[in-house]
């Protein structure tokens, strides 16, 4: 008899014989082929009885680059301390897909359905506590999240793919204080958005405030001199956790404190970008923010068209009964980081 | 049959699969009603389906047939109209082979095949088997305390890791279609139709789209923005047996939900 070692969490399998599935014989349950089979010799002469389907969870970025060959897709590196609030920005996005259309999107698809679930699971009733949380991320994790989303009204536009990373706070230390961890990180190259999360709960403490200041502006401006971004790639700041900022009861020296750090934020990405401020809530513990406060407005920026001069062409007038184009092509140039567009034209 | 229909059912343990087929083959084998299916000559499984039939029309339990006793079922019709064939296959009996799709992510090589081959797709949905797995609601009077303080009160002993049992009846199912979509790769996206069984037991008084809205929303959003691929059709509500508002009468059985 081969030794059959089950991954089923409580199957016995191996000392029994009994499939906990129920499959007779063993061999034929699909948690046994995910399994190391001990006697792989015997089992490779005939074909597996299965077929290998997706994995579902975080996508590599190998994954990740294969997803942005197949659609249009936006890439959103989301970078900020450990503890800020960047992983439940993704788990309360796909929490609020759950339950209805979000941001007036609909959503079309996920290839990380293992990945969100897994990630969402500590903020559900299932995981048995009394308080919502979210898993730390992994040290290490370089993973990337996929939600395919659509407009309600089509349109000429068909759904878009959105990749979201979930990388650790600790690697965003570790690229703030080396410029060679920064070239290590590939997709980086291909991010359309950088949005560098700052945790509003810091702010609100005037020991912590200083110091949570500083660590963005390093993070940010050692991404933009790695010289990895793209030109055309925005910046975002997103101040997290915004329900403890508007509950704090020294309104003012926060308020003045969050408009230095702003103006901070600004100077450092003088050369690169206008970086946008966002006001975010993805998780709130009070009643006083709706749940995923200011993600809508979020997502919407990050799936807006590029800021890369397009080109938009115009289809020329036909004659109807010569089907000869009457009118040249007119073409317009818009540099919407600029405002300007150019007018080219031909009558 | 290459030039007929192939239709694939798919739904989790208690969706109503083998009721409908049942019901099914009584209306087209009696012959008490006039319908726009009729039975093929030479069919398959025609003892299993004598046997789930007979189950039906005695008010058991159709299917819940014990697992893996049988591993699939086919029914063979004929339009009455067009002549042409259709092939009802319901690739496992239990609805298990659905979920251990996406707790395992394994599918049968079987199943592999009508999926690649399925010209349409029945995706049962039984309204008082929606399982839900909700967020923890922040405890009102509990607010404003910091995330910290939270963290501490979350006890380590009533702690359950995520297991792939925990997940909820819709996200399930969007992953079994987008499975059915990768399966067939190359091939032309199959249709999809919604059967909700049972209709009887929704009290409501609302179209089956809106209650999939409701109560299924990520999967009602995933078959509305895919309707380019995979048209979205109404759900065809299905008659059950229902003993609990009826007394065992047997309502509004649809011999047209295969026919469409």
């Amino acid at each position: 008899m081969k030794n059959l070692s089950c991954a089923r969490e409580g199957c016995q399998v191996s000392s029994t014989d009994k499939c906990l599935e129920g499959f007779e014989p063993p061999i034929t349950c699909p948690y046994l082929a995910s399994a190391d089979v001990a006697g792989a010799e015997a089992v490779a002469a005939e074909p597996s009885p299965f077929v290998d389907l997706p994995g579902g969870e975080g996508l590599t970025e190998v994954q990740a680059s294969e997803v942005t060959r197949q659609g249009v897709t936006r890439v959103i590196v989301l970078a900020g301390p450990s503890g800020g609030g960047k992983t439940t920005i993704l788990t309360s996005l796909f929490d609020s897909f759950l339950e209805a259309p979000f941001a007036n999107l609909l959503f079309a698809g996920s290839r990380t359905m293992v990945g969100f679930e897994r990630r969402c699971h500590d903020a559900r009733v299932a995981s048995g506590r009394p308080y919502p949380h979210t898993v730390h991320t992994n040290v290490d994790a370089l993973d990337f999240l996929h939600l395919r989303l659509a407009s309600p009204s089509a349109g000429l536009l068909g759904p878009q793919n959105l990749l979201l990373s979930d990388i650790s706070g600790e690697r965003f230390k570790a690229l703030r204080d080396s410029s060679d961890a920064v070239k290590a990180m590939p997709m980086l190259r291909r991010a359309d958005h950088l949005c560098v999360v700052i945790d509003g709960e810091k702010l609100t403490d005037a020991s912590e405030r200083h110091s949570a200041r500083s660590d963005a502006r390093t993070l940010l401006r050692s991404l933009l001199e790695s010289g990895m971004l793209r030109s055309d790639c925005r910046i975002e700041v997103a101040f997290s956790k915004w329900d403890m900022v508007i509950t704090n009861t020294a309104q003012e020296a926060l308020a003045s404190f969050i408009g230095d750090t702003k103006k901070a934020l600004q100077e450092t990405a003088a050369n690169f970008a206008n970086p946008q401020f966002f006001e975010i809530a993805a998780r709130p513990r009070s009643s006083r923010v709706p749940f995923a406060f200011g993600l809508p407005t979020l997502l919407r920026y990050w799936l807006q068209e590029p800021s890369i001069p397009r080109l938009k062409l115009y289809m020329p007038e036909v004659d109807n009964e010569t089907r000869e184009p009457t009118r040249f092509v007119k073409s317009v140039v818009e540099n919407q980081r600029l405002g300007e567009s150019y007018d080219v034209q031909w009558v | 049959m290459s030039n007929g229909s192939r239709l694939l059912l798919i739904g989790l343990r208690g969706s109503g699969k083998t009721s409908y087929l049942a019901a099914l083959w009584h209306l087209v084998e009696a012959g008490e009603l006039p319908t726009a299916l009729v039975t093929s000559e030479l069919q398959p499984d025609r003892h299993y389906l004598n046997g789930i039939r007979d189950n039906w029309l005695k008010f058991r339990e159709v299917g819940r047939t014990s697992l893996r006793s049988q591993e699939m079922l086919s029914l063979l019709l004929r339009d009455a109209k067009t002549d042409a064939t259709i092939d009802i296959t319901l690739p496992d009996l239990s609805g298990e082979l659905f979920r251990l799709q996406w707790a395992t992510r394994k599918a049968t090589r079987q199943y592999a095949d009508f999926a690649a081959k399925a010209s349409g797709v029945l995706l049962f949905i039984h309204p008082t088997a929606v399982e839900k797995s909700p967020r923890i609601a922040f405890p009102m009077g509990k607010t404003e305390t910091s995330s910290k303080e939270g963290a501490q009160d979350n006890d380590a002993a009533k702690l359950r890791e995520w297991s792939s049992d925990l997940t909820s009846t819709q996200v399930q199912l969007v992953e079994v279609l987008q499975f059915v979509k990768y399966l067939r790769s190359s091939n032309k996206p199959a249709s999809i139709a919604v059967v909700v069984s049972a209709w009887d037991l929704v009290r409501d008084s609302i179209l089956p789209s809106s209650w999939l809205e409701s109560h299924l929303p990520l999967l009602s959003q995933f078959l509305t923005s895919n309707a380019e691929v995979a048209p979205f059709r109404a759900s065809v509500p299905l008659g059950e047996i229902c003993r609990r508002t009826c007394k065992g009468s047997r309502v509004k059985t649809c011999p047209h939900a295969v026919s469409e």
